[in-house]
């Protein structure tokens, strides 16, 4: 199993059945595909559907039914469209159960920036800010590291997007919380080592004497 | 800006002298209604407009869009473009 898969069956076991899911661009997409059998959740795309659908067969897409990236998608029986001051005020007003988001940087504390890198022409901050302030539970999707430099370091040198810490990190070599505010290694990837992980990650680790591997 | 000891940050409300919007129907009075997700920013944008201009797919007699399906009333509209 290649990495992004890995990432997305091991968040896809956070899902409970009744939660509102807001997934973001990425990694996060595949979650979608993992979903446990018997787990009914609804998918929230915040330019105002709920009831998300798989992607369209060949020739079948809705010209007026997209994601937030504008890909056409499904909608699913019972799903329902509301415009976009409706969808922000879902995610402000905290009904989001959990967002699973992109990261380029986590810093040891949780912190997230996922949504520029300066100097470099961005399309803007889309809902990441409200998702991150505003769901209950905000799960990171990302490689451990990028071209072998870490990506969950002591401070982040990219802007961040909320000082609001992420509850969750999963990259294929580990799932990370943060208790107490402390980055902690709670479980390894399929055939990973903690010293693997250690290695790959500049932030000041908590590691267990035991991590058991990640359930896939 | 802190309001009840949480940190917020303060964006203030968009103004324009044009909000032009898509709608999948309207009536000669200007009601509208969009389908599925193409209502996004329509009924928002619309409400920020000093002059609104609408297109819209279908236009249909007044009455015919129920009460309850209307999204933007019509008198927030200002003029409708009616496709040929």
């Amino acid at each position: 199993m290649d990495s992004q898969n890995i990432i997305a069956r091991r968040i896809a076991r956070e899902l409970r059945s009744g939660m509102l899911v807001n997934l973001g661009i990425g990694i996060p997409t595949v979650v979608a595909n993992y979903v446990p059998q018997g787990i009914h959740v609804f998918f929230q795309s915040e330019n105002g559907l709920i009831g998300t659908g798989p992607i369209p067969e060949e020739g079948m897409a809705h010209p007026t039914l997209t994601d937030a990236g504008g890909r056409p998608v499904t909608a699913l029986p019972g799903a329902s469209t509301f415009d976009s001051a409706m969808s922000f005020g879902l995610i402000r007003g905290g009904h989001l159960d959990l967002t699973v988001l992109g990261g380029l940087q986590v810093d040891q504390s949780g912190r997230l920036a996922n949504w520029m890198i300066p100097n470099k022409m961005v399309p803007g901050m889309g809902g990441a800010m409200d998702l991150v302030c505003g769901a209950k539970r905000v799960i990171v999707a990302m490689q451990h590291t990028a071209k072998g430099k870490a990506k969950i370091v002591k401070n982040c040198t990219l802007p961040l997007t909320s000082t609001r810490a992420v509850d969750l990190i999963v990259t294929e070599l580990a799932v990370i919380a943060f208790p107490e505010g402390r980055a902690t290694l709670v479980e390894t990837g399929p055939a990973v080592s903690i010293a693997q992980v250690v290695a790959a990650t500049e932030a000041e680790l908590v590691t267990p004497s035991h991590v058991p591997e990640m359930p896939l | 800006m802190e309001l009840d000891g949480k940190i917020y940050l303060i964006e203030t409300a968009l103004a324009a002298d044009f909000a032009v919007v898509h709608a999948f129907l309207t009536d000669y009075l200007g009601n509208l209604a969009y389908a599925l997700t193409a209502r996004n920013f329509n009924p928002v944008i619309a409400m920020a407009g000093r002059t609104v201009i609408a297109d819209a797919d279908h236009i249909v007699p007044v009455g015919v869009i129920a009460p309850d399906h209307v999204i933007t009333p019509a008198p927030v509209l200002g003029y409708l473009i009616a496709n040929a």
